[in-house]
């Protein structure tokens, strides 16, 4: 009875003349990519320099938490505020690389009160033995004033690999804290020698993983 | 003097009143706190403390899987709540310190007991009154574990204190008078029957000893911990299988790493400590975003007017931009003022999500005269409904300008089953009969809690193939390579006094390793509107060959469907290849399908079995809009339960949860798992491949219209 199966194997292989992997074990191919992807994250390959270079707007890319990398095109400029939008509908406003205010994610920052100003300080001499303190109201749930404590570390400079250039940049490190509901987080920021935020990684809602962002083609002042 | 005092109450009453309601001051902080505690899982799987259960439920559609061990008892349950105010848990129990049954039968694995449990909410909480539940442990099992209860929860801040009342096995301790024997005598005593177990025997429930119950569990948010105490009343010192106690409080504590994911441990009876492990999984809602339609740029009036007149632009155009959202065309009519286009996918689950992104690509291809688009969608070769879609108000909604619901208000949905658009459309791809399809994979067999071995498997390599001979005549085949097995460890033939139509199972299992499981011609046909057909022939499943079909009235704009199966069958032979056994029926059904609100679903079949015993299938689920579905059937048949066996009825549960909940992307693929408790003869149903109801089963107006906020998506 061996040579049946055998014979139906040929028949089988003789049938295709290519074999086709995407029929072979595709549910454990889907389930292998889907367990992939949020054990490690998406990888980006979609986002090119050719892709960016051909917008004629300022751009960046992001990424919440370990989801895949979408590209946020700059909608409007305010002084030191910009308001960032992705084609799925998720606008960041950002002071100085910092988010402030976010709409179209699972959780939102409606409102931020700072004890200090990015847009006021000079983010490479912040001093690091202040203490400051944010505030910061959400939507869905609401929530309103949940006081974060602050504090600023510079780590020193690095190379950092951008999408389409590689910079020297210092690290700044912010660690922001809330001991009632124990909060403990640190947002990593990426400047140059004007205190431009090229790279980020933020944490802005206890509900909400990691935000990276990265600069691909800087808005004209 | 009397200012002190009353003062003295005032600031008690004060600090009381913080102490309470200090966290309802804040009504949301508890939604940040980064670790997410949610009703944890009692020692038998549906949500309580240890053994006694609380008032807390799961939300609705989900699945949580409990494994939850010390000596000598180790529990492993799967629980599921079809609504936020019932939960039904499915679980084994080992017990260590027994053996299953005689060295010689089932050398030396340690006793399992399979249980079946139930709770319903009876009160929510409010302000001042606590959650109310009640619940049936084992409700048709061994009576081990038997026990019913009626428990309350009310939450104090931070603290979840329950207290309530247990019979049976939660009433073993006693010390209370049972308080229905006010309501009968029949309650003071209860008889108990230590059997096979599978007879429901409500004349027991609520009756004997009673205990007063209760516990409390404590939310540290801050830190994902919750911790518990209860006083147990299961009295484990003077059951059937007596264990040392030195006291009657359980402790522990639960470490949640997620809403999804905690483990526990505690320390029972004052000499013995228990680890558990707690994954569930909420189904309610599809959470991973999935891709938008695919940017269409509309053709300028020009183009648009050059694609009419050249309506071979118009399809090839529309066939490309289809097949970028996997949607393929099976026929399409391009008249000056309507388009009509045929439609089948394996991408989308909703018909109502593949009409939307098919309408937004003909309106970006058409002219503004096409006021109309009509979407066939095919399931298969049968065609299933048509939406006609207004096209400016879909257009509108597209743009925000508009909203689905005005869409709907102006659209018609139809269905012309037996004239389908393929049979005469202007455009149809060209399709080159045969159309050969196949897949591959790795798959798993499985037998759990025999007495040989608590799991005895196979992992086989499995191959399905098609040919498609012509449109609605299909021949499917599906076999099977063994990879590795530990089925040669079988050791317990089926002693029924019926015909052994399934109860052969581990002869099937250990003989058939390398199987042809199915090898079958399938037409399909719909000769008058809503009237469907199937006629199968061959070796129709695994243990069955034969000849025979369905016929299934869907009416369309109604709630209901009716069919008929016949089927002319013979046994095939253990090793599942072509030759066959005596063993020969005649089996078929009538069946009756009715949709009741909130996605409860019902079939009802009557007629003969495969053992040719005659009664009644009755089959329930409920169907979540994401796709999740969990279901329970029973089938009681003219057998004795003498003659039946074991679980003196049919019965089971299923679930399945549709893979695009996993992935990035839509699939219609479901993950689909169900449990027989029992394999045996009386009540079997033949397997039947592509069962016309599971083809046109969720296709009907309602189901088009319950997923119309999908159409833009």
């Amino acid at each position: 009875m061996k040579k049946i199966y055998i014979s139906f194997f040929f028949l089988f292989l003789n049938g295709c003349s290519i074999l086709e992997s995407n029929k072979i074990a595709p549910g454990y191919t889907q389930a292998f990519s889907a367990i992939k992807n949020a054990l490690i994250g998406y990888e980006n390959t979609t986002i090119t320099p050719n892709l960016v270079e051909a917008i004629p707007y300022a751009s960046s890319l992001i990424r919440i938490g370990k989801g895949p990398y979408g590209l946020m095109i700059l909608e409007t400029q305010d002084k030191n505020k910009t308001t960032w939008v992705t084609a799925d509908g998720v606008y960041l406003v950002m002071e100085k690389g910092k988010i402030i205010k976010t709409k179209g994610l699972s959780n939102n920052i409606s409102n931020m009160l700072m004890s200090h100003s990015f847009s006021r300080s000079d983010l490479l001499s912040l001093n690091q033995d202040i203490v400051y303190k944010y505030y910061y109201s959400y939507d869905f749930p609401k929530l309103s004033d949940l006081e974060v404590s602050v504090t600023f570390k510079i780590r020193g400079k690095s190379k950092i690999e951008l999408l389409n250039q590689q910079k020297e940049l210092t690290l700044i490190e912010e660690e922001l804290r809330n001991d009632f509901i124990g909060w403990n987080v640190i947002n990593s920021y990426w400047v140059d020698e004007d205190s431009f935020v090229w790279k980020s990684e933020q944490y802005i809602s206890p509900r909400l993983p990691k935000i990276t962002y990265e600069v691909t083609k800087k808005p004209s002042r | 003097m009397f200012k002190r005092r009353f003062l003295s109450f005032k600031g008690f009453l004060c600090w009381t009143f913080l102490v309470l309601f200090s966290q309802q001051a804040l009504p949301n902080i508890e939604e940040y706190f980064p670790y997410k505690i949610v009703p944890a899982a009692s020692n038998f799987g549906n949500t309580g403390i240890y053994q006694v259960p609380n008032a807390r439920f799961m939300k609705e559609a989900t699945l949580r899987f409990n494994f939850s061990s010390s000596y000598p008892f180790e529990y492993t349950s799967l629980t599921a709540s079809p609504f936020n105010w019932f939960e039904a848990t499915y679980r084994y129990v080992e017990i260590k310190n027994r053996n299953y049954g005689p060295d010689s039968y089932s050398g030396n694995q340690s006793l399992k007991d399979k249980g079946f449990d139930l709770k319903l909410r009876l009160l929510n909480e409010s302000t001042y009154l606590p959650a109310a539940a009640v619940g049936i442990r084992d409700i048709a099992g061994t009576a081990l574990f038997s026990s019913e209860y009626l428990v309350f929860t009310k939450r104090y801040g931070n603290f979840d204190i329950t207290a309530g009342l247990g019979w049976g096995g939660l009433g073993a301790a006693g010390g209370i008078k049972n308080p229905l024997e006010a309501l009968d005598d029949s309650f003071k005593t209860r008889t108990i029957s230590v059997g096979e177990g599978g007879n429901f025997s409500p004349k027991v429930w609520f009756s004997g000893k009673t205990s007063l119950l209760g516990g409390i569990e404590y939310d540290l948010h801050k830190y994902g911990l919750k911790f518990k105490l209860e006083y147990d009343t299961t009295d484990p010192d003077s059951t059937r299988f007596p264990v040392e106690v030195d006291s009657r409080l359980n402790v522990g504590v639960n470490y949640y790493f997620s809403r999804s994911l905690n483990i526990g441990a505690a320390f029972e009876r004052g000499n013995q400590f228990r680890i558990s492990f707690v994954i569930n999984g909420n189904f309610l809602e599809d959470t991973i975003p999935k891709p938008r339609p695919k940017n269409v740029i509309a053709l300028s009036q020009k183009q648009k007017q050059e694609a009419f007149e050249n309506k071979g632009i118009f399809y090839r155009s529309l066939n490309k931009s289809l097949r970028d959202e996997s949607i393929y065309i099976q026929g399409a009519n391009y008249k000056e003022d309507e388009v009509d286009v045929s439609i089948g996918t394996t991408r989308f689950q909703s018909q109502t999500r593949a009409a939307g992104r098919t309408a937004r690509i003909v309106s970006a291809l058409s002219t503004d005269e096409v006021k109309k688009i009509n979407i066939h969608s095919m399931n298969g070769d049968l065609e299933i409904s048509k939406i006609s879609i207004n096209r400016k108000e879909f257009d509108a909604a597209n743009n925000s300008e508009g909203s689905f619901q005005e869409v709907l208000a102006k659209s018609s949905i139809t269905s012309q089953s037996s004239e389908p658009l393929y049979s005469n459309a202007d455009f149809m791809p060209l399709v080159d009969f045969p159309e050969f399809n196949w897949s591959m994979s790795p798959s798993l067999k499985h037998q759990i809690g025999g007495p040989e071995g608590f799991y005895l498997g196979q992992l086989l390599w499995k191959t399905d193939m098609s040919l498609k001979l012509s449109r609605n005549l299909i021949i499917h085949s599906s076999f099977g390579i063994n990879l590795y097995d530990t089925f040669d460890e079988f050791n317990n033939p089926s002693a029924s006094s019926i015909p052994h139509v399934r109860s052969d199972i581990q002869d099937y299992l250990s003989e058939g390793k390398n199987n042809l499981a199915r090898l079958q011609a399938q037409y399909f046909a719909s000769p008058f509107k809503d009237w469907f057909f199937r006629a199968d022939l061959g070796l129709l499943e695994e243990m069955f060959a034969g000849y025979g079909g369905e016929v299934l009235y869907r009416p369309f704009n109604r709630e209901f469907a009716y069919g008929l199966t016949v089927h002319r069958v013979r046994q095939r032979g253990f090793e599942q290849r072509f030759s066959f056994r005596d063993y020969e029926t005649t089996t078929g059904h009538l069946s009756f399908y009715y949709d009741f609100p909130y996605g409860i679903n019902s079939q009802f079949l009557v007629g003969k079995y495969l053992a040719g015993d005659k009664g009644v299938t009755l089959d329930l689920s409920r169907r979540f809009k994401s796709g999740f579905t969990l279901g329970v059937f029973a089938t009681k048949t003219n057998l004795s339960a003498e003659e039946f066996g074991e679980g003196s009825f049919d019965k089971g549960f299923y679930v399945s949860v549709p893979t695009k909940l996993f992935y990035s992307d839509f699939t219609t693929g479901a993950i689909s798992f169900g449990l027989h408790p029992l394999t045996k003869d009386g009540g079997a149903l033949l397997y039947q491949h592509n069962s016309l109801f599971g083809i046109l089963g969720d296709t009907n107006r309602s189901s088009i219209i319950r997923d119309w906020d999908y159409l833009l998506d």
